[in-house]
């Protein structure tokens, strides 16, 4: 009896319902990573999934799920076609699968353009380094070996391998790739002498760097703090074509770390991981972890990804053609 | 010359060592060098096992494998029909089990088999059969569902009668 | 070195830490227990939990929990012939068949003890070899890999019975284990291998319910033929042997332990291999260790040291510490998902964690050792107990199993598909064991044959083949030759010395 009029009181001051808790309490988001743990995306996805919990209602939790191969094909066909567009699952995987549809890879089910993006949450430079044990000083003596560098990559579709075949096809270096599981897996492979280097994201391999394995020769033309001193690829070439299809890849260095849900993600939901993303990327803790970790972060919206590889898959066709020529398998 | 159970294995494994080197035929160099690799090691093995069934005396002491031998009706003294009818009576219940999960879901699937199958197949008590329905409902329901919020499909019937309006 | 190993100690004897243990072990046990629901998944489930904890905490509580999944994992293996994890097929082998004679309680506390020693001796090595793993790892590369995993398969197929025929059934299984791994999309090119237009093939058959299908499912229907309990016919319905027993029989052979867990933790030292090559040539080594021709004949029926053997190889844990925290190659799936837990609590993995930070990579390894020790001694008084489960009657069993077949297979991924598959090789296994085709090949084959072939294609990609001219290859590959031989070799050298029999 004496209840019905404090109800009554909570109905209509708060219209739409006492039931108006956040969608996402109580929920887990999944992260699918395209990469097997230790990698520079899946070192990105676990801050990621530390710090955005308190930047969304209802504060879910936020877990990981390494789903490797075919550098990250598998894990970017799971997010657009077996995943349910509910909100709870966020796919990070290669930034240059853009240019694995574009090339028709066989294996690609899916359309990058329709995912819905929630952004990025870097700008990736790639650089391309060898072993410092090795007699190499300058990219000029890197042209002028007489075996082919090893060089290791995690596919053919991955910047680790993309980056070196262009070098190869436009800048005459002499190399033959070599596929792993995963980054770990190339850099033991090059502790172990069985391969002479590597091309990924300088964040990746900072660390190592900075310990004396490696040595970075070359980076694409988007410079990162610590790289803009070394030669970009784009000008060691004086082919026009291979001017524009470097230039082209590296606009996928913009993209850095994709983040995206699957399509057809309703709009409130992409709203909310958006603003939770772009806050995160500005929170000091997030800020302070990723500087201990050697990582950048820095966010960049869906729309604006969209315009870069808008930009890419507008390229004029023969560039696309030749493009395709090299980045094929 | 006696066609057994394991020829017949070895004849499907060679079979599907064909059907494997014929579809990596048109793969690329790198995918399909392994997968032609094992097929043709399984083809020559299948075919030697199969030469050597059908031709050679096999005694029992050269087969005896670090696996368990199935109990059967030699073993347990009891006729070759009544073995195979319990082999074949267990994959039923099995499949029946399945079945009732497709149409139920988990949830109700569960404390169903447990009743029907108890009380029919192991032909408990009453008592007995809902207590242990009880046990496994019980520890299933706590452990997945309310600790662990695994999310359970439905059951087909429910959706069925759901899109029927029957149900909401 | 010493003064690690000591702080290493020291650093988690702190109430917060050991408290997080002990609830990592509670959860571990839980875990362990129910076949299928992996230590991979919970470990992953409860990440979000380990951001609050300080990284000390968080350490224990994840490592206290993966040290007791595996040895959980035995206690199914052996009661029930389901492999709780991976890593405990080999447990199912010699532990069940005791289990039907009545002797559960008995291979459980062999079992249990002999993991206990390994742990510890474990430690022991990684304590001496700290300044040897790094050059040691370095020097093996992807070939010699490539033969270790040959080694490992060919032990299996070797062993699978007596005979020529059995080996070469063994390898026939193993040839199918291969088969059935290739099915998803490839690691080199992303195409997609037989799928047969399903996206839920896509990432290929997974494991769990392949394993818990093809090993529970068989058993099960001896069980329903049967028509007894697991432990069958007992003399007066009372179990035999107990956990004392087992005991007592680890410590007869005590050496034995040691030098599996040596094994243990060479093989777990070795990037990506997992624990399951581990326990085989574990495995392999005790049969070895049978003098005479009817001995090695009980291997596969109850021979208890067929379960001391892979008990005494949990070396192996403390050993796949080591590439995961010094190279940050994780050695088993639950490492890769710890790799990830120490990156979020700032461990960045590399050769500092041998150097500067030797007395983290200890902590990790005594949180190893105590956990076992807790949970050998909760277990101990309640072993006897649970092998009391073995004299339930069947029908209840089969419900019961049944019913943690359907949930473990569904549990890892919450799709029914898992569940038909479970099915399938449920019935394919039924199909192998009538026809005496052993199953511990195919299942050693299927886990490693995405990385056998990773390996084959590296080796042959970048040295063309000239990998097979390696020294480390040569030898490596001598002594699968050899274990492949020995069945032959055995009868030869027997006639030969023994004069007739």
């Amino acid at each position: 009896m004496k209840k019905w009029p404090f109800l009554l009181a909570l109905v209509l001051f708060f219209p739409g319902g006492i039931s108006a808790a956040p969608y996402y309490e109580g929920k887990v988001i999944k992260i699918v990573v395209g990469y097997k743990p230790g990698g520079g995306y899946d070192r990105m996805a676990r801050l990621v999934a530390k710090h955005l919990p308190k930047h969304i209602p209802g504060k879910p939790s936020v877990v990981i799920e390494n789903m490797e191969g075919a550098s990250s094909i598998i894990a970017a066909n799971y997010v657009y076609n077996i995943a349910k567009p509910d909100g709870l699952t966020i796919g990070t995987f290669n930034r240059a699968l853009p240019f694995a549809q574009l090339t028709n890879q066989a294996g690609v089910k899916f359309n990058i353009l329709k995912y819905a993006w929630i952004g990025s949450t870097a700008v990736e430079g790639t650089v391309f380094a060898i072993r410092t044990d090795l007699p190499y000083k300058t990219v000029d003596d890197l042209l002028k070996v007489k075996t082919p560098l090893m060089i290791g990559c995690t596919g053919a579709t991955d910047i680790s391998g993309q980056f070196p075949t262009l070098l190869k096809e436009y800048i005459g270096l002499n190399l033959k790739l070599i596929t792993y599981p995963s980054s770990a897996d190339i850099m033991l492979a090059i502790e172990r002498r069985e391969v002479d280097g590597r091309a990924g994201s300088y964040s990746s391999l900072k660390p190592f760097i900075d310990r004396g394995l490696v040595k970075p020769f070359i980076r694409g033309r988007v410079p990162e703090k610590g790289t803009e001193h070394l030669p970009v690829n784009e000008d060691l070439t004086s082919d026009k074509k291979g001017k524009a299809v470097m230039f082209m890849f590296s606009a996928a260095d913009l993209i850095g770390r994709p983040f995206v849900c699957p399509p057809n993600t309703p709009e409130d939901k992409m709203k909310i991981l958006s603003e939770a993303f772009a806050k995160m990327a500005k929170d000091p803790q997030m800020l302070e972890d990723a500087r201990k970790a050697q990582m950048e972060v820095q966010y960049t919206s869906g729309r604006e990804i969209l315009k870069v590889i808008n930009t890419v898959f507008n390229q004029p066709k023969e560039i696309i053609a030749e493009f395709s020529k090299h980045v094929s398998f | 010359m006696k066609i057994t159970g394991r020829t017949w294995m070895c004849i499907v494994l060679i079979a599907l060592s064909v059907g494997v080197i014929l579809t990596a035929r048109t793969w690329p160099l790198k995918a399909a060098i392994f997968p032609i690799f094992v097929a043709v090691f399984v083809l020559v093995l299948a075919a030697i096992e199969i030469f050597l069934a059908l031709f050679l005396k096999q005694t029992a002491k050269e087969t005896s494998t670090l696996d368990f031998k199935l109990a059967d009706a030699e073993t347990l003294e009891i006729d070759e029909k009544t073995a195979r009818k319990r082999v074949t009576v267990f994959f039923a219940w099995t499949f029946f089990f399945f079945l009732l999960i497709l149409l139920l879901g988990f949830p109700l699937a569960i404390p169903t088999f447990f009743i029907i199958f108890l009380r029919f197949y192991g032909k408990e008590s009453w008592g007995m059969t809902i207590l242990l329905a009880a046990v496994a409902w019980g520890s299933f329901y706590g452990l997945f569902i309310y600790l662990l919020h695994v999310p359970f499909s439905e059951g087909w019937i429910f959706t069925l009668l759901k899109l029927l309006g029957l149900w909401e | 070195m010493f003064e690690a190993f000591i702080d290493g100690l020291l650093m988690i004897l702190t109430w917060k830490a050991l408290l997080y243990l002990f609830l990592g072990i509670l959860i571990g046990y839980a875990v362990g227990i129910l076949p299928g629901l992996g230590g991979g998944t919970t470990l992953a489930l409860m990440l979000p939990f380990i951001y609050k904890m300080t990284p000390g905490e968080a350490m224990a509580f994840l490592l206290g929990m993966h040290s007791v999944v595996q040895t959980a994992g035995d206690i199914t293996s052996i009661l029930f012939g389901i492999p709780g994890e991976a890593t405990t097929v080999a447990m199912i082998v010699d532990g069940y068949p005791m289990s039907k004679r009545g002797e559960a309680g008995r291979a459980l506390g062999a079992g249990l003890s002999a993991s206990l020693i390994g742990v510890i001796i474990g430690a022991l090595v990684l304590l001496f070899s700290v300044p040897i793993v790094r050059p040691l790892v370095l020097s093996l590369g992807s070939p010699e890999m490539l033969m270790v995993i040959i080694l490992g398969l060919t032990c299996i197929s070797s062993l699978s019975g007596k005979g020529r025929r059995a080996l070469l059934l063994g390898l026939l299984s193993a040839g199918f284990g291969f088969m059935c791994s290739l099915v998803g999309q490839d690691r080199q090119a992303g195409i997609l291998r037989f799928t047969f237009g399903q996206l839920y093939l896509w990432n290929g058959l997974p494991l769990v319910p392949v394993m818990v299908g093809f090993f529970a499912i068989p058993e099960m229907v001896d069980l329903a033929v049967r028509g007894t309990s697991i432990a069958g016919k007992l003399p007066e319905g009372k179990l035999t042997k107990g956990v004392w027993d087992g005991v007592k029989d680890t410590i007869k052979h005590f050496w034995m332990c040691v030098r599996c867990s040596f094994i243990g933790v060479a093989i777990g030292i070795l990037p990506g291999l997992g624990g399951g090559v581990a326990q085989w040539l574990a495995y392999a080594h005790a049969v070895q260790s049978a003098k005479t021709d009817e001995e090695r004949a009980g291997f596969g029926k109850g021979d208890v040291r067929g379960v001391i053997g892979p008990g005494a190889s949990t070396g192996k844990e403390g050993g796949a510490l080591v590439p995961t925290v010094a190279f940050g190659i994780p050695g088993s799936s639950a490492m890769a998902i710890l790799l990830g837990a120490f990156m979020i609590l700032g461990i960045v993995p590399g050769p500092d964690m041998l150097t500067k930070y030797l007395p983290v990579t200890f902590s990790m390894v005594w949180i190893l050792v105590i956990a076992n020790i807790v949970t050998v001694l909760i277990s101990i008084p309640i072993i006897n107990h649970m092998a009391r489960l073995t004299t339930v009657r069947g029908s209840i069993m089969i419900a019961f199993i049944l019913l943690l077949c359907f949930i473990g297979a569904y549990c890892e991924n919450n799709h029914i598909g898992d569940v038909i598959v479970m099915l399938l090789f449920g019935f394919i296994g039924y199909l192998m064991v009538l026809y005496d085709f052993p199953r511990p090949p195919f299942i050693l084959a299927f886990i490693l044959g995405k990385m056998t072939e990773t390996y084959y294609y590296i080796s042959t990609t970048r040295y063309g083949f000239d990998w097979i001219y390696r020294p480390k290859v040569i030898f490596i590959f001598a002594l699968a030759v050899l274990a492949g031989a020995y069945p032959f070799l055995k009868g030869k050298l027997r006639s030969v010395v023994g004069g007739n029999r």
